[in-house]
Protein backbone atom coordinates (compact mmCIF):
# COMPACT_ATOMS: atom_id res chain seq x y z
CA UNK A 1 0.00 0.00 0.00
CA UNK A 2 1.48 3.32 -1.00
CA UNK A 3 0.93 6.33 1.16
CA UNK A 4 1.08 9.90 0.09
CA UNK A 5 4.00 11.43 2.03
CA UNK A 6 1.91 14.57 2.47
CA UNK A 7 -0.80 12.54 4.23
CA UNK A 8 1.75 10.88 6.46
CA UNK A 9 3.23 14.27 7.32
CA UNK A 10 -0.23 15.64 8.02
CA UNK A 11 -0.82 12.77 10.44
CA UNK A 12 2.52 13.41 12.14
CA UNK A 13 1.75 17.11 12.44
CA UNK A 14 -1.60 16.33 14.00
CA UNK A 15 -0.15 14.22 16.83
CA UNK A 16 0.68 17.05 19.29
CA UNK A 17 -2.82 18.47 18.73
CA UNK A 18 -4.44 15.07 19.23
CA UNK A 19 -2.44 14.51 22.41
CA UNK A 20 -3.26 17.90 23.93
CA UNK A 21 -6.94 17.37 23.12
CA UNK A 22 -6.97 13.80 24.45
CA UNK A 23 -5.14 14.71 27.68
CA UNK A 24 -7.46 17.64 28.33
CA UNK A 25 -10.50 15.53 27.48
CA UNK A 26 -9.62 12.41 29.45
CA UNK A 27 -7.55 14.05 32.18
CA UNK A 28 -5.05 11.25 32.01
CA UNK A 29 -1.87 11.02 29.92
CA UNK A 30 -1.87 7.23 29.66
CA UNK A 31 -5.48 7.05 28.52
CA UNK A 32 -4.79 9.95 26.19
CA UNK A 33 -1.85 8.24 24.53
CA UNK A 34 -3.95 5.09 24.10
CA UNK A 35 -6.62 7.21 22.46
CA UNK A 36 -4.14 8.88 20.13
CA UNK A 37 -2.59 5.54 19.23
CA UNK A 38 -5.97 4.03 18.41
CA UNK A 39 -6.97 7.11 16.42
CA UNK A 40 -3.78 6.96 14.35
CA UNK A 41 -4.19 3.26 13.68
CA UNK A 42 -7.84 3.66 12.69
CA UNK A 43 -6.82 6.59 10.55
CA UNK A 44 -4.28 4.42 8.73
CA UNK A 45 -6.75 1.58 8.28
CA UNK A 46 -9.32 3.98 6.84
CA UNK A 47 -7.02 6.30 4.96
CA UNK A 48 -8.83 5.51 1.73
CA UNK A 49 -11.91 7.19 3.22
CA UNK A 50 -10.06 10.43 3.93
CA UNK A 51 -11.21 13.12 1.55
CA UNK A 52 -8.25 14.95 0.01
CA UNK A 53 -8.43 18.67 0.52
CA UNK A 54 -10.12 18.38 3.91
CA UNK A 55 -8.37 18.74 7.23
CA UNK A 56 -6.47 15.62 8.33
CA UNK A 57 -6.39 17.02 11.82
CA UNK A 58 -10.17 17.43 11.98
CA UNK A 59 -10.63 13.94 10.55
CA UNK A 60 -8.37 12.42 13.22
CA UNK A 61 -10.06 14.48 15.93
CA UNK A 62 -13.38 12.95 14.86
CA UNK A 63 -11.95 9.44 15.07
CA UNK A 64 -10.34 10.09 18.45
CA UNK A 65 -13.46 11.67 19.85
CA UNK A 66 -15.64 8.77 18.75
CA UNK A 67 -13.18 6.35 20.31
CA UNK A 68 -13.29 8.35 23.55
CA UNK A 69 -17.09 8.06 23.71
CA UNK A 70 -16.96 4.35 22.94
CA UNK A 71 -14.61 3.90 25.89
CA UNK A 72 -16.75 6.04 28.20
CA UNK A 73 -19.75 3.87 27.37
CA UNK A 74 -17.76 0.74 28.01
CA UNK A 75 -16.42 2.06 31.33
CA UNK A 76 -19.92 3.05 32.42
CA UNK A 77 -20.94 -0.56 32.03
CA UNK A 78 -17.92 -1.77 34.00
CA UNK A 79 -17.48 0.86 36.74
CA UNK A 80 -20.33 2.30 38.82
CA UNK A 81 -19.19 5.95 38.86
CA UNK A 82 -16.40 6.56 36.38
CA UNK A 83 -16.96 10.32 36.24
CA UNK A 84 -16.65 10.69 39.99
CA UNK A 85 -13.53 8.56 40.12
CA UNK A 86 -11.98 10.52 37.30
CA UNK A 87 -12.78 13.89 38.91
CA UNK A 88 -11.38 12.69 42.23
CA UNK A 89 -8.15 11.52 40.69
CA UNK A 90 -7.67 14.76 38.86
CA UNK A 91 -8.10 17.05 41.82
CA UNK A 92 -4.65 16.37 43.18
CA UNK A 93 -2.72 19.18 44.77
CA UNK A 94 0.10 20.48 42.60
CA UNK A 95 3.62 20.17 43.95
CA UNK A 96 4.83 23.53 42.73
CA UNK A 97 3.19 26.90 42.67
CA UNK A 98 4.33 27.47 39.12
CA UNK A 99 2.35 24.46 37.93
CA UNK A 100 -0.75 25.41 39.87
CA UNK A 101 -2.56 27.19 37.06
CA UNK A 102 -2.26 24.22 34.72
CA UNK A 103 -3.33 21.64 37.28
CA UNK A 104 -6.03 23.99 38.40
CA UNK A 105 -7.29 24.24 34.83
CA UNK A 106 -7.20 20.48 34.31
CA UNK A 107 -9.13 19.90 37.55
CA UNK A 108 -11.71 22.48 36.54
CA UNK A 109 -12.04 20.99 33.03
CA UNK A 110 -12.66 17.58 34.62
CA UNK A 111 -15.67 18.99 36.41
CA UNK A 112 -17.39 20.09 33.21
CA UNK A 113 -19.73 17.63 31.59
CA UNK A 114 -17.92 15.88 28.79
CA UNK A 115 -19.95 17.42 25.95
CA UNK A 116 -19.18 20.92 27.20
CA UNK A 117 -15.54 20.02 27.82
CA UNK A 118 -14.93 18.76 24.29
CA UNK A 119 -16.72 21.73 22.72
CA UNK A 120 -14.70 24.23 24.74
CA UNK A 121 -11.42 22.43 24.03
CA UNK A 122 -12.05 22.36 20.31
CA UNK A 123 -13.17 25.97 19.98
CA UNK A 124 -11.43 27.73 22.87
CA UNK A 125 -8.13 25.83 23.05
CA UNK A 126 -7.59 24.08 19.73
CA UNK A 127 -9.09 26.99 17.84
CA UNK A 128 -11.26 25.17 15.31
CA UNK A 129 -14.28 27.02 13.97
CA UNK A 130 -17.72 26.42 15.44
CA UNK A 131 -18.72 24.81 12.16
CA UNK A 132 -15.79 22.40 12.27
CA UNK A 133 -16.43 21.62 15.95
CA UNK A 134 -20.06 20.85 15.13
CA UNK A 135 -18.94 18.45 12.39
CA UNK A 136 -16.38 16.78 14.67
CA UNK A 137 -18.95 16.35 17.46
CA UNK A 138 -21.74 15.34 15.09
CA UNK A 139 -24.10 18.04 16.26
CA UNK A 140 -25.51 21.41 15.21
CA UNK A 141 -23.83 24.80 15.20
CA UNK A 142 -26.32 26.11 17.77
CA UNK A 143 -25.66 23.22 20.13
CA UNK A 144 -21.90 23.73 19.91
CA UNK A 145 -22.25 27.46 20.60
CA UNK A 146 -24.46 26.75 23.56
CA UNK A 147 -22.07 24.12 24.95
CA UNK A 148 -19.05 26.41 24.57
CA UNK A 149 -20.91 29.26 26.21
CA UNK A 150 -22.03 27.13 29.14
CA UNK A 151 -18.60 25.60 29.50
CA UNK A 152 -16.97 29.03 29.67
CA UNK A 153 -19.46 30.26 32.24
CA UNK A 154 -19.02 27.15 34.38
CA UNK A 155 -15.24 27.18 34.06
CA UNK A 156 -15.10 30.84 35.12
CA UNK A 157 -17.14 29.89 38.19
CA UNK A 158 -14.91 26.93 39.00
CA UNK A 159 -11.77 29.03 38.63
CA UNK A 160 -13.45 31.88 40.50
CA UNK A 161 -12.72 34.42 37.79
CA UNK A 162 -14.65 37.57 38.51
CA UNK A 163 -14.33 40.85 36.65
CA UNK A 164 -13.92 43.23 39.59
CA UNK A 165 -11.50 40.95 41.36
CA UNK A 166 -7.78 41.49 41.59
CA UNK A 167 -6.36 38.40 39.98
CA UNK A 168 -3.27 38.64 42.11
CA UNK A 169 -1.38 36.52 44.64
CA UNK A 170 -4.39 35.44 46.70
CA UNK A 171 -5.56 33.49 43.65
CA UNK A 172 -3.10 30.80 44.74
CA UNK A 173 -4.83 30.52 48.09
CA UNK A 174 -8.26 30.35 46.55
CA UNK A 175 -7.16 27.85 43.92
CA UNK A 176 -5.78 25.64 46.67
CA UNK A 177 -9.05 25.91 48.58
CA UNK A 178 -10.88 24.95 45.42
CA UNK A 179 -8.68 21.92 44.96
CA UNK A 180 -9.26 20.85 48.55
CA UNK A 181 -12.99 21.22 48.06
CA UNK A 182 -12.81 19.16 44.89
CA UNK A 183 -11.06 16.18 46.52
CA UNK B 1 -4.56 23.65 4.78
CA UNK B 2 -4.05 20.23 6.22
CA UNK B 3 -3.10 20.67 9.82
CA UNK B 4 -1.98 23.82 11.53
CA UNK B 5 -4.41 26.47 12.63
CA UNK B 6 -2.12 29.15 14.07
CA UNK B 7 -4.38 32.07 13.26
CA UNK B 8 -7.22 30.39 15.10
CA UNK B 9 -5.14 29.42 18.11
CA UNK B 10 -4.38 33.10 18.60
CA UNK B 11 -7.94 34.23 18.46
CA UNK B 12 -9.59 36.02 21.37
CA UNK B 13 -12.74 34.28 22.57
CA UNK B 14 -15.85 35.89 21.22
CA UNK B 15 -18.92 36.62 23.25
CA UNK B 16 -21.73 34.93 21.35
CA UNK B 17 -23.65 38.05 20.48
CA UNK B 18 -24.76 37.12 17.02
CA UNK B 19 -28.29 35.75 16.83
CA UNK B 20 -28.80 32.47 15.01
CA UNK B 21 -32.10 31.92 13.27
CA UNK B 22 -32.23 28.27 14.21
CA UNK B 23 -30.92 28.76 17.72
CA UNK B 24 -32.99 31.56 19.13
CA UNK B 25 -33.51 29.57 22.30
CA UNK B 26 -29.85 30.02 23.18
CA UNK B 27 -29.87 33.80 22.98
CA UNK B 28 -30.65 34.34 26.64
CA UNK B 29 -27.83 32.24 27.99
CA UNK B 30 -25.43 34.11 30.24
CA UNK B 31 -22.46 35.74 28.57
CA UNK B 32 -19.20 36.27 30.38
CA UNK B 33 -17.89 39.81 30.84
CA UNK B 34 -15.19 40.41 28.20
CA UNK B 35 -12.45 40.72 30.84
CA UNK B 36 -13.33 37.33 32.32
CA UNK B 37 -13.70 35.71 28.91
CA UNK B 38 -10.28 37.03 27.88
CA UNK B 39 -8.63 35.81 31.09
CA UNK B 40 -10.28 32.42 30.77
CA UNK B 41 -9.29 32.07 27.13
CA UNK B 42 -5.72 33.00 27.93
CA UNK B 43 -5.45 30.41 30.71
CA UNK B 44 -7.10 27.72 28.64
CA UNK B 45 -4.73 28.32 25.72
CA UNK B 46 -1.75 28.38 28.11
CA UNK B 47 -2.85 25.02 29.47
CA UNK B 48 -3.20 23.64 25.97
CA UNK B 49 0.10 25.14 24.77
CA UNK B 50 1.89 23.44 27.65
CA UNK B 51 0.44 20.09 26.61
CA UNK B 52 1.26 20.73 22.95
CA UNK B 53 4.88 21.46 23.83
CA UNK B 54 5.39 18.12 25.58
CA UNK B 55 7.53 15.73 23.52
CA UNK B 56 5.52 13.17 21.55
CA UNK B 57 6.17 9.61 22.80
CA UNK B 58 8.18 7.53 20.32
CA UNK B 59 5.52 4.83 20.43
CA UNK B 60 3.12 7.20 18.68
CA UNK B 61 5.64 8.26 16.06
CA UNK B 62 6.50 4.63 15.35
CA UNK B 63 2.94 3.89 14.30
CA UNK B 64 3.59 5.88 11.15
CA UNK B 65 7.07 4.49 10.44
CA UNK B 66 6.26 1.11 8.85
CA UNK B 67 3.90 2.96 6.63
CA UNK B 68 6.70 5.09 5.33
CA UNK B 69 8.70 1.97 4.48
CA UNK B 70 5.72 0.36 2.79
CA UNK B 71 5.17 3.53 0.85
CA UNK B 72 8.74 3.49 -0.38
CA UNK B 73 8.54 -0.20 -1.22
CA UNK B 74 5.39 0.33 -3.21
CA UNK B 75 7.06 3.14 -5.06
CA UNK B 76 9.68 0.66 -6.24
CA UNK B 77 7.03 -1.56 -7.90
Amino acid sequence: MAIDPALRQAMLDAIPHLRAFAISLSGDVTSADDLVQTALMRGLENLAKFQPGTSMQAWLFTILRNQFYTEIRRRRREVPDPEGVMAGNLAVLPEQGARLDLNDMQAALARLCVEQREALLLVGAEGVSYEEAARICGTTLGTIKSRVNRARTRLAELLELEPEEDLGPDRLVRATLFLHAAV
Amino acid sequence: MLTTLPHLVEQVPDTFQEPQAATGKFLHEPTLPPQVAACLGERLRAHYAQLMSDPVPDALLRILEPLDQKGRLSHGH
